[in-house]
This record gives structure tokens, C-alpha cells and sequence, in this order.
């Protein structure tokens, strides 16, 4: 269903302990399927109060006390805030890593932290950063799919690899000739990472990666 | 202390140097702190962190101030490099020119490597000295890589190219330029001395002598002066042939007798104490078959007595054979030509007459065409100049015959043997595959026709070979192949009745093997190595010395005993040396006789008597590699005279090395 609806679309990732929201990440998509980068851009941070009322929602609907939620969540052109689905584990899309490298923390451990009844609330509050101003910069992952119906190799763009915000990535080369078929979303040919300080050139950068070839 | 500096540096450093250097510092850490299963998510990042900063003035440096680390970060767990005394200095090139992980996972290795011969690092498993070697060895393989590359492939991957350019640059200034001199040097006299027909390999080498020399100012050493007489020997070893082509023959004919003497004795006694010809000397010798004396063209050669003699009993054809092959495009035969002479080889009733056939040869144009084009110069000599000029050099130097990067060191091998022991029968080869584009054979009484097959070896032939075998090697492989499938279904290693047919009678008919042709296990190696010892070790044949040399299979393996593959030799004598040691010396048509095998087996070139191109091992190391011969069933010594002790040693050598994982059967006598 995510699929079919217009919209801004995000995510959000957020570690509760006892029952309260520790730390609530904004994961932006540029494209849904194709690209996401944390933490978001202000536009979007500056729901950022209404978010944390939606996530409190569920947290009192399922009755949840410890442990991390991921929910997605669109906004229409009005503002409205439309729920989409939420999950109890972590996301997918290296999601995890993303936050790691723009915070600086281990995402798996912290959820492992809050999943502990026994961690005490000076334990939780020290692990975690504050959202945004504790990021070190912005780190996003494009999805590659191949353009072409026919590829024979890995061609890696010579502009993405001299970008400045490139960081790595984990396509593989072709062994022979396949005839490419997108299935749905999800099933990328491997993912592409970048990081950098300014969240409206990362989002254009990972836009503009739509418009290139990995795959030739 | 290295860090320190680094830190200082980093105050007022070139922004996106402190960025790369952030970014690899950061990657660095963060692979550092994660178990293994997580640390393979990791590496990316590091490794085109360590790209970028290696591309950046300054960026290796900062690399190898963190060099101590990588080993305890496990930036190497899991692959060979975690092993730097197993890395070979030779694959070092397919890192280098390889993926982008390729060359940031060999440059963190590298600076490593520096670091350990630095001795600002410990491993374990790899000392200083041995470190160094590593380095030294690889950059003579690899110093074109320091140089702008304008290829279409170099272009390709321009970001990459300028990092390891940037890296080399970094080792080559902190090992000094002296010592990666002496490196080339010592490689080029190594591969020189064993007097191969296609000196390519070592010319480049000494291209990079010359680079280094330009580099920078070196200290004085032995190594440089031998550098610089093997530089001149390509470029020009004397003030005359220095000079163009044309000022060369003024200049010479200038001279007055005496000093015409002194010139040519100076060019031919170049040639023969480092095996490399210049242009210039082509030209000179060219002139002096037309108007020359004997006693010029002698000096011009270097020749010996004998060869004086083969001048003075030719004379008319070594002055067309000059006349027909040798110039300066083509002056590099002038070697050949002399070891032809010295050897005495136009002595052979078949080969004068053979000769002067093909000082009248035109090749077929195809042929022609082919060998011009394969010869890479710009403005290349007639076919039939290319093919003599061949010809004259696999006579002069059979034991230089080499199967480039070609599986088929059978047909190299026999193109050895021909020229050795039956030159007459090559020449006779070369004109039909030169004239009729076909070679023909006799298998067990069917005649076998290169035109009518299509099978062979060779997959994707490479040119990297001598002229010769340019135009031979394509047919011989194919008739090789096709006596191979006449085989099949005999349950036998089928170069028993192959060996004699292809070569000649001289094989000898006798044969043993040691391995099971269906199973490939090892069956009665004791009776094998007692029956090699009654062969040829002349302590247990009664002296009888080798006459004709015979084909012989080896099992290559690395330099930790691992089985390779099965490899085509021929055993050339077999003597005791000047320290005592039994030795065989033999053939190898790698051309590369400089060969770890493992089990501190070495083969060597040169030190224990070997001929140019010979390469010997001690016979019971040879015998541990050995797994087929031809024998003389007429002169077999007693194998049971051969000392269990001795057989055991070098089963047991086997057994620990390319048997280790075969069925070993021992006849069981009861």
C-alpha cells in the first residue's frame, strides 16, 4: 500500500524505555524505495513535536514499555499527518547503520540497552545523543537498480566516486550478462552510501543518483 | 612519535586533506571496534577512505603514520593478506591494477609492510629485512605503475591509477631509489644471464633503471655502474653508436684502422658480457657484411675461435645472413648470430644449405603480416628479415626459447630440442609453416596435418614469443593435441608414445612414470626414483652420460609445496658441480628458470655451473618433482643399488609436498 499514496514519506525510529520515548530518529525518504538519509532536513525536523505526539499514540495503544518501534508515516501537501504501519524491530535499509555513522552510537546495542527492564534510566539517558544537534553530519543510502533491461557489467558512475560526500558501497560486479527485472521495492542490487554536513545537498545528491547507470 | 607529528601537521593542513583524513580516521576506528561478523560491513568505507586520502599530496603519509594499527584493527582478518610472509612480490601487479578493494586493501598491506621493514612495527610472522625484500621486489615489477599512464585502460580508472602512483611514489622515497636500483639491476642481470631470445622483460627494467637515474641524484655504488653499462649496452655502449643511425656510419667510416678495431672489439665484447644489442650496432654490422673484413665482423661479434672458424668457413653466407636479418630494428639477433657461430652450429651438413633457403624465402603474406605486426615497431623490417632474424637467434640461443604466457611448453620445449640436437629438421619445419602454412608429422604411421585440424592448447595465443615460435608454435600445439586424442582410452600417460613421435628418435622409448594416469594417485614411487637413479645418476649408470637431452615432466609447485600442475622440461645433463653436489641441469620453457617449489627446493641459473638458459637442482630435489622420464633401456644401471635411506628421503619430500593429498600404493613385496 505505500506505494499507491502521494506524499512526503519518513520514518521514524524510536527507543522506549519504560515507557517513554528515549531517542526518536527522523529517517527521510527521498524516494521511497530508493533512498533515505538521517537525520532529516529542518523542513521536515519541524514536525518533529507533532511526530513525537503520533509515536506517543502507539506507544499507549499497544501498550508498549520497552523496546524500539518503527513506524512510517506520510504528510500531505496540508499537513496532514496520515499513519502508514509500524513494525517492532528494527528497519530495514542499513537504516541502522545510517544513524550510527551521522550519531556516532551502535543502534543495535542501544535497542538492546531498551529492551532491558533492568537498564536503569541513568544508563539510558547517558547512552543517548541529542536528536540532530548530536549528529555529526548526514549519512544516506541510495538502493541501486539496474536502468537497463539487459546489463552486462558494473560501470560505478566516475561522478558518484569523486563526490566528496561518497562514501562506499556494495555492488557486485556481474559475473554474466542478466536481463534485469525490478521486481518491487526491496530487492536492490546493492546499496550506496554517502555522508556530509548539508541535508539539502545529500537530498538532491541521492535524488540525482535516480538519473545514473551503475549497471551498463 | 609518528602519530605526534601527524597530530602537528594536521593544524594548518589543506582542507580536504583534514577531510580525507577524518574520514579515514574515522572508518579506520570504527572497523577497529566491531567483531569480525560485522567488521566485512566495514571495510568498504575504509578502503575508499584510504583511495582518496592516497590520492592527495601528503595522503600516503598520513596512511602509514597509522600503519601500526591495521594488523590489530583486523583490516586483513580473513584473507591473505593477514599473512605478509606469504604475499608474493609478483602478484602484487593484479592488486595494484585491480578493483578499487583491491588497491586499498594492497596499499594498507603495503604501508604495513613499510612500516614492519621500517621497524616502527612488529608482526609476528615477518621480519625487517624480509619486508623490505617484499617492497623492493614488487616495485621493480611494478614501476611503470609510477609513471602517467595514456592507455585507454589507465584512463578508465584515472582516480585509481593517481593513488597508487601517489603510493608508490611514497615507498620508492622511503626505501631510497638506491636500493630499488640495485632491485632492477640484480633482476635484469638475473634474466639476463640466462640469455633468453626476447629481452623485453629486461629492457623495461632498465627503462626504470633510467627513470631512477633521471629521478634523482644517487650515491655511486656497484649497482649503478652495472645499471649503467646494461643501459648503455641497449642504448649505445660507445660514443659512436650513441648517435643516430646515419651519424653512427659517418663517424665510423671516419676512423682510421686502428681505432675502427678498437670500436667494433668494444661492441662485440658488450654484447657477450651482458646479452643485450644496441640499434646502432645493427646498422654498423650491416655495413661491414658489405665492405667489411673477416677480422671486423669477428670483433663486431665478439666471436671466439671457433667462431672465427664458422666466419671463415661460411663467409658468404654469414655476410647474406647479416645482409638479409640484421639491422637496427632487428640488431638484437647480432647475439644469435654469434653464439650461432661459436657454437659451431653451421657445421651441421643440413643447416648452411637450409640457411641460405631462407635468406631466399618470402613467407606467405599472411605470414609476413603477422610477424610485422606481432614485431611492435612502428615501421617494421620485411617478413623474411623478421623470420632469419628469429631463426638465427633460436639457433644461437635454443636453451632461450621461452612459451611466454602460452600453456604449451611442450611446443616450446621441442622447438628447443630441434634447434639443440637437430637444427636441420627445424629449419625444415619453418619453411613449411613459412612457405605452405602447414607442418606435418607421422603418428604411430598416420601422417597428422596442422591445416586439417583445428583443435589445440592454446585458447587465446599470446605473442609475447620469439619469432620462431610465432610461427610455429600455432601448428605444433595443434598436432600435439591431436596425437593427445589419439591416446585416449589407452589408460596410460599417453607422452609415452607421444614424446618420441613429435620430437624424434632420440627420445628415448623407455619410460616410466610414478603417477596413475586414471587416478592420479601415487603408485611405486620407490621403484620409480631406484629406476631415475639407474638412468641418469651417473654414480648408478655407469657413467653413462647423457647424449641426447630427453624430455621429462615435473610437477610444478608453489612455493609452499602445493601442487600447480603438470610441466614439460627437458633434463640436459646431469654432473657433479664444483662444490661436490650431483646436479641435473635441465630446460625449463617457462623462461623463468628462477623457481621456488617449496621444501627449500630452489632451482637455480646460475653459482653451481649452469650453461645460459640451464636451469639445475641437486638430483635427489629434482627427483622430488620429477613424476615422468624417458630412459635408455639399454643403459639402465641396477636400481636395487640405490640406498633405501635415499629413496626414503625423497619419498618422504613427496609425500610432505604435491602427493600430500594423493593415494600413495607401494608394491608389496613378501
Amino acid at each position: 500500500m505505500e506505494s499507491h499514496l502521494d506524499g512526503w514519506e519518513f520514518a521514524v525510529e524510536a527507543w522506549i524505555h519504560d515507557g517513554e520515548i528515549k531517542f526518536l530518529n527522523i529517517s527521510e525518504y527521498v524516494t521511497l524505495g530508493y533512498s533515505v538519509f538521517v537525520p532529516a532536513t529542518p523542513e521536515l525536523e519541524a514536525y518533529r513535536e507533532a511526530i513525537t505526539r503520533e509515536i506517543e499514540k502507539l506507544i499507549k495503544a499497544f501498550d508498549i514499555k520497552f523496546g524500539l518501534i518503527h513506524p512510517e508515516y506520510f504528510v500531505t501537501s496540508d499537513g496532514t499527518m496520515y499513519f502508514g504501519e509500524v513494525a517492532y524491530r528494527p528497519p530495514g535499509f542499513k537504516a541502522f547503520e545510517l544513524i550510527e555513522r551521522a550519531y556516532g552510537f551502535n543502534a543495535y546495542q542501544a535497542m538492546a540497552l531498551v529492551f532491558d527492564p533492568k537498564a536503569t534510566k541513568e544508563e539510558v539517558d547517558a547512552f543517548f545523543p541529542e536528536p540532530v544537534k548530536g549528529a555529526k553530519g548526514h549519512a544516506g543510502c541510495f538502493g541501486v537498480f539496474p536502468r537497463r533491461r539487459v546489463v552486462s557489467e558494473l560501470a560505478f558512475p566516475e561522478e558518484t566516486a569523486e563526490h566528496p560526500y561518497f562514501e562506499s558501497h556494495e555492488l557486485y560486479p556481474l559475473q554474466e550478462e542478466v536481463v534485469a527485472e525490478r521486481e518491487a521495492f526491496g530487492t536492490h542490487w546493492g546499496l550506496v552510501y554517502f555522508f556530509g554536513d548539508d541535508p539539502h545537498k545529500m537530498r538532491d545528491l541521492l535524488k540525482h543518483q535516480e538519473d545514473l547507470d551503475f549497471y551498463v | 612519535m609518528e602519530y605526534q607529528r601527524l597530530q602537528d601537521a594536521s593544524r594548518n593542513e589543506d582542507p580536504e586533506l583534514k577531510q580525507a583524513r577524518e574520514r579515514f580516521e574515522h572508518a579506520l576506528e570504527s572497523v577497529s571496534r566491531v567483531t569480525p561478523i560485522a567488521r566485512a560491513g566495514r571495510l568498504p568505507r575504509l578502503f575508499n577512505a584510504t583511495l582518496r586520502l592516497l590520492k592527495l599530496p601528503g595522503g600516503p603519509a598520513i596512511v602509514h603514520g597509522h600503519a601500526g594499527r591495521f594488523d590489530q584493527a583486523g583490516v586483513f582478518e580473513g584473507s591473505d593478506w593477514d599473512h605478509p610472509e606469504r604475499l608474493q612480490p609478483e602478484l602484487s601487479r593484479g592488486s595494484l591494477t585491480g578493483s578499487a578493494d583491491a588497491v586499498a586493501v594492497e596499499a594498507l598491506s603495503r604501508l604495513r609492510m613499510l612500516a614492519i621493514a621500517e621497524g616502527t612495527h612488529d608482526h609476528p610472522d615477518l621480519g625487517a629485512a624480509a619486508a623490505r625484500d617484499f617492497l623492493q621486489r614488487s616495485l621493480v615489477v611494478n614501476l611503470d605503475l609510477l609513471q602517467a599512464d595514456t592507455s585507454e585502460a589507465g584512463r578508465a580508472g584515472k582516480g585509481q591509477r593517481e593513488a597508487v602512483r601517489q603510493l608508490l611514489s611514497f615507498e620508492l622515497d622511503r626505501l631510497g631509489g638506491a636500493s630499488v636500483v640495485e632491485a632492477l639491476v640484480a633482476e635484469a642481470d638475473r634474466i639476463l644471464e640466462q640469455r633468453p631470445i626476447d629481452v623485453s622483460a629486461p629492457r623495461q627494467l632498465l627503462d626504470h633503471v633510467e627513470y631512477l637515474l633521471d629521478r634523482e641524484d644517487l650515491p655511486d655504488s656497484e649497482a649503478l655502474q652495472r645499471g649503467r653499462q646494461l643501459l648503455a649496452a641497449c642504448r649505445g655502449p660507445t660514443r659512436l653508436t650513441r648517435a643516430a643511425a646515419a651519424d653512427c656510419l659517418a663517424g665510423f667510416e671516419a676512423l682510421s684502422e686502428a681505432e675502427r678495431e678498437k670500436e667494433l672489439a668494444e661492441l662485440g665484447r658488450s654484447v657477450m658480457e651482458t646479452g643485450l644489442v644496441c640499434p646502432a650496432h645493427g646498422a654498423l654490422l650491416s655495413l661491414l657484411a658489405e665492405s667489411g673484413s673477416d677480422r671486423q665482423l669477428s670483433l663486431a661479434m665478439g666471436l671466439d675461435s671457433v667462431g672465427s672458424d664458422s666466419l671463415d668457413a661460411f663467409n658468404e653466407l654469414v655476410r647474406a645472413l647479416i645482409r638479409e636479418a640484421v639491422g637496427p630494428a632487428t640488431a638484437q639477433c647480432i647475439l644469435g648470430l654469434g653464439n650461432l657461430l661459436d657454437r659451431g652450429t653451421l657445421f651441421f651438413p643440413p643447416v648452411p644449405g637450409s640457411l641460405w633457403r631462407l635468406t631466399r624465402l618470402e613467407p606467405l603474406p599472411e605470414v609476413s603480416a603477422h610477424l610485422r605486426e606481432e614485431f611492435g615497431h612502428v615501421d617494421p623490417p620485411s617478413g623474411r628479415s623478421l623470420l632469419l632474424a628469429g631463426v638465427i637467434s633460436v639457433l644461437g640461443l635454443p636453451l632461450g626459447v621461452s612459451q611466454g604466457n602460452n600453456p604449451t611448453c611442450q611446443s616450446a620445449r621441442a622447438i628447443s630440442l630441434w634447434a639443440q640436437v637437430d637444427p636441420g629438421f627445424l629449419l625444415e619445419l619453418v619453411m613449411w609453416a613459412a612457405r605452405d602454412n602447414e607442418i606435418d608429422l607421422h603418428f604411430e604411421g598416420d601422417l597428422i596435418r596442422s591445416s586439417e585440424l583445428t583443435e589445440g592448447l592454446i585458447e587465446d595465443f599470446h605473442t609475447d614469443l620469439d619469432t620462431v615460435s610465432l610461427v610455429l608454435v600455432p601448428h605444433l600445439d595443434k598436432i600435439y593435441w591431436e596425437m593427445g586424442r589419439r591416446i585416449v582410452g589407452r589408460g596410460e600417460d599417453g607422452h609415452r608414445w607421444i614424446n618420441p613421435e613429435f620430437h624424434g628418435w632420440w627420445v628415448n622409448r623407455g619410460f616410466a612414470t610414478t603417477v596413475d594416469y586414471a587416478t592420479g594417485a601415487v603408485v611405486d614411487f620407490a621403484g620409480f626414483v631406484r629406476r631415475f637413479h639407474a638412468a641418469y645418476h651417473p654414480e648408478y649408470n655407469d657413467g653413462a652420460g647423457l647424449i641426447y637431452p630427453q624430455p621429462a615432466g615435473i610437477v610444478a609447485t608453489d612455493p609452499f609445496g602445493n601442487y600447480v600442475g603438470l610441466h614439460a622440461i627437458a633434463i640436459q645433463r646431469v654432473e657433479i658441480d664444483d662444490e661436490g653436489v650431483m646436479r641435473v641441469y635441465f630446460y625449463n620453457p617457462n623462461n623463468e628458470g628462477r623457481q621456488d617449489w617449496g621444501g627449500e627446493i630452489v632451482t637455480s641459473t646460475s653459482g653451481h655451473g649452469e650453461m645460459p638458459g640451464e636451469s639445475s637442482l641437486p638430483f635427489d630435489q629434482f627427483a622430488a618433482r620429477l613424476y615422468v622420464f624417458h630412459f635408455n633401456e639399454r643403459e639402465l644401471g641396477d636400481p636395487e643399488a640405490v640406498p633405501e635411506e635415499a629413496v626414503e628421503s625423497i619419498a618422504s619430500a613427496v609425500r610432505e609436498s604435491w602427493a600430500a593429498e594423493r593415494a600413495w600404493h607401494e608394491v608389496v613385496t613378501s
